[in-house]
């Protein structure tokens, strides 16, 4: 059946007017055979490797967005978690390991590389605490590298220690990009039930169960979500739910197209395609702007999670008809510092920390891109990461936490990350102390959830 | 998987010309793709809100001797800023993909 002149138009306004695009290509490469006891051959062989197998990357994606006539915002690189990939390190060898990543990474033209990780919810090996040691400096001193630590499982607990130096490390790190409001912290994230094939940034890495190479893809659209709702304003939420579905069934369509085309361009399997809801800082690419138009005064406000739980459930119920494989975060993403709506309301007041986290218990990401005052105690930051990772265990999905502790700046100030990072108001965190809690230290026992054998 | 998108062959474009309507527009149009050696299969056309005119050719890309897609693109883009209209190529799956199950 030959299309109609509806359907024509209908996808071109998606793209022109309300913002259509595959929001990350992202090539994830499997660095374990380049694992060895020689520091420097192993950043040799990692640099080799992302060099040689994302060369074309760049150019081949660019002309797939040409062809379909549809713009790919990013093109990335996920590998393997890196902390092990050398015998017996020593902390300088890590940072050398970044410089490697971070050039190679400039070379192929991708904007960031993830997979400088290591999962650590049950426990550290020895050179995954010098990795935690020279953490902070390896972001500090590259562009381009993203790090991301797991501290916590559904099957494993919450590795109490592990968050308990990830708050230091973030506080550290802070420290080193303290001319540019922390920066450093923008391209960390600590998660719980971190998944192998999340394409999307700053916590892609390459799984140990994926294969060589694969590209996965993050879709993205709240754009064209919020164009369809604008069209049912006073339809009940059922008929929202409806529009959320069949929108979110067209942008992953698209999605789940491009990736095949270069996946089969590159000669590199197709992974899976995330149903995400990804906005940008531009005007009309809004998940705050969705929950407002669901019929919240201001996100933050009450009744902003149940819009969120709606949202969320039909973007995934519309894309997963859409695509013969679905996997990483999936889920629409709420990050303050990339959403021009959300931004607002925190700036005014509607948006607090302990909203963002209950509406972090019905959606696909954390607490992203948070910033907090630059005088917020490590163990203030290391018992939200807790209670975040919390969330993620009970309730068997991932939780990610991007806190930026801006330095020199408290409430009421903007913490300014340039380029891609856009900016975030800095939002209030409690008083009360978690010091203790936190000195506890060992391991949050796995829930009864973990135990379902 | 590729074979559902592949339906409408593999060299298919979806040509759309979107501004104010004026004579001639359809003419310059598929002289382009025909001196592209591209195969017109279908062309459909309207004029929106009064003065909005859309036009929506499907053509085939010649498999062999035709001119390459960014090529085309370019000459399309050309026209386009020459005769005040938005000209866009895009290959037909992207449509497929959007809208048939």
């Amino acid at each position: 059946m030959s299309l109609t002149l509806h359907e024509i138009v209908e996808t071109l306004s998606m793209v022109r007017e309300a913002h259509l695009d595959i929001r990350t290509v992202t090539l994830g490469l499997n660095l374990q055979d380049c694992a060895g006891a020689d520091p420097a051959k192993v950043a040799d062989a990692v640099a080799a490797r992302v060099r040689e197998k994302a060369a074309r990357l760049k150019a081949e994606a660019d002309a797939i967005a040409r062809e379909f006539g549809v713009p790919i915002v990013h093109v990335r690189v996920a590998v393997t978690p890196v902390a092990n990939l050398i015998a017996a390190p020593a902390v300088g060898d890590f940072t050398a390991l970044a410089g490697a990543l971070d050039a190679a990474a400039r070379e192929v033209g991708v904007d960031f590389l993830g997979g400088f990780s290591a999962l650590v919810e049950k426990g550290t090996t020895a050179a995954e605490r010098t990795y935690l040691e020279a953490l902070p400096d390896a972001l500090a001193s590259t562009e381009r590298v993203c790090a991301s630590v797991n501290v916590a499982s559904t099957h494993a607990g919450i590795h109490m220690d592990a968050v308990r130096t990830m708050g230091e490390v973030i506080v550290r790190a802070a420290a080193k990009t303290a001319d540019r409001d922390g920066v450093a912290c923008a391209k960390l994230v600590c998660f719980a039930n971190a998944v192998g094939d999340n394409p999307f940034m700053a916590g892609a890495f390459h799984g140990f169960g994926e294969p060589g190479a694969a590209v996965s893809i993050g879709i993205s659209g709240p754009g064209v979500v919020a164009r369809a709702l604008e069209r049912v304003p006073d339809a009940d939420l059922g008929t929202v739910a409806e529009t959320v579905k069949r929108a979110a069934f067209q942008i992953t369509r698209a999605g789940e197209l491009v990736g095949r085309e270069l996946s089969r361009r590159l000669g590199v399997g197709f992974g899976i395609v995330d149903l995400s809801l990804a906005p940008t800082d531009r005007v009309g690419d809004s998940v705050g702007e969705i929950l407002e138009l669901i019929g919240v005064e201001r996100v933050g406000g009450h009744g902003s999670t149940a819009a969120l739980a709606l949202l969320n459930d039909a973007v995934k119920k519309g894309g997963a008809f859409a695509s013969e494989y679905v996997g990483g975060l999936s889920g629409a993403f709420i990050p303050v510092s990339e959403d021009k709506v959300m931004g607002r309301a925190a700036a005014e007041g509607h948006l607090t920390l302990d909203k963002l986290e209950a509406m972090t218990a019905v959606c696909s990401v954390g607490l992203d891109m948070i910033a907090l005052p630059g005088d917020t105690p490590a163990t203030t930051i290391a018992a939200i990461l807790a209670d975040e990772a919390a969330i993620g265990v009970i309730n068997r999905k991932t939780t990610a936490v991007r806190l930026i502790p801006v330095p020199g700046k408290g409430v009421g100030d903007v913490a300014r990350f340039g380029g891609l990072l856009g900016e975030a108001p800095v939002m209030a965190v409690h008083p009360a102390s978690a010091a203790a809690l936190i000195a506890r230290g060992g391991r949050i026992p796995a829930p009864l959830q973990g135990l379902g054998n | 998987m590729t074979d559902r998108h592949d339906e409408g062959g593999a060299g298919r474009v979806v040509v759309t010309v979107q501004g104010v309507d004026r004579v001639g527009i359809v003419a310059d149009v598929t002289r382009v793709l025909a001196d592209a050696g591209a195969n017109l299969v279908d062309i459909d056309q309207s004029v929106l809100r009064g003065d909005l005119f859309v036009m929506v050719a499907v053509a085939d890309l010649a498999p062999e001797g035709g001119i390459p897609f960014a090529e085309l693109r370019e000459r399309l883009e050309a026209l386009g800023e020459r005769i005040g209209v938005q000209v866009a190529i895009q290959r037909e799956e992207i449509f497929r993909a959007m809208h048939r199950v």
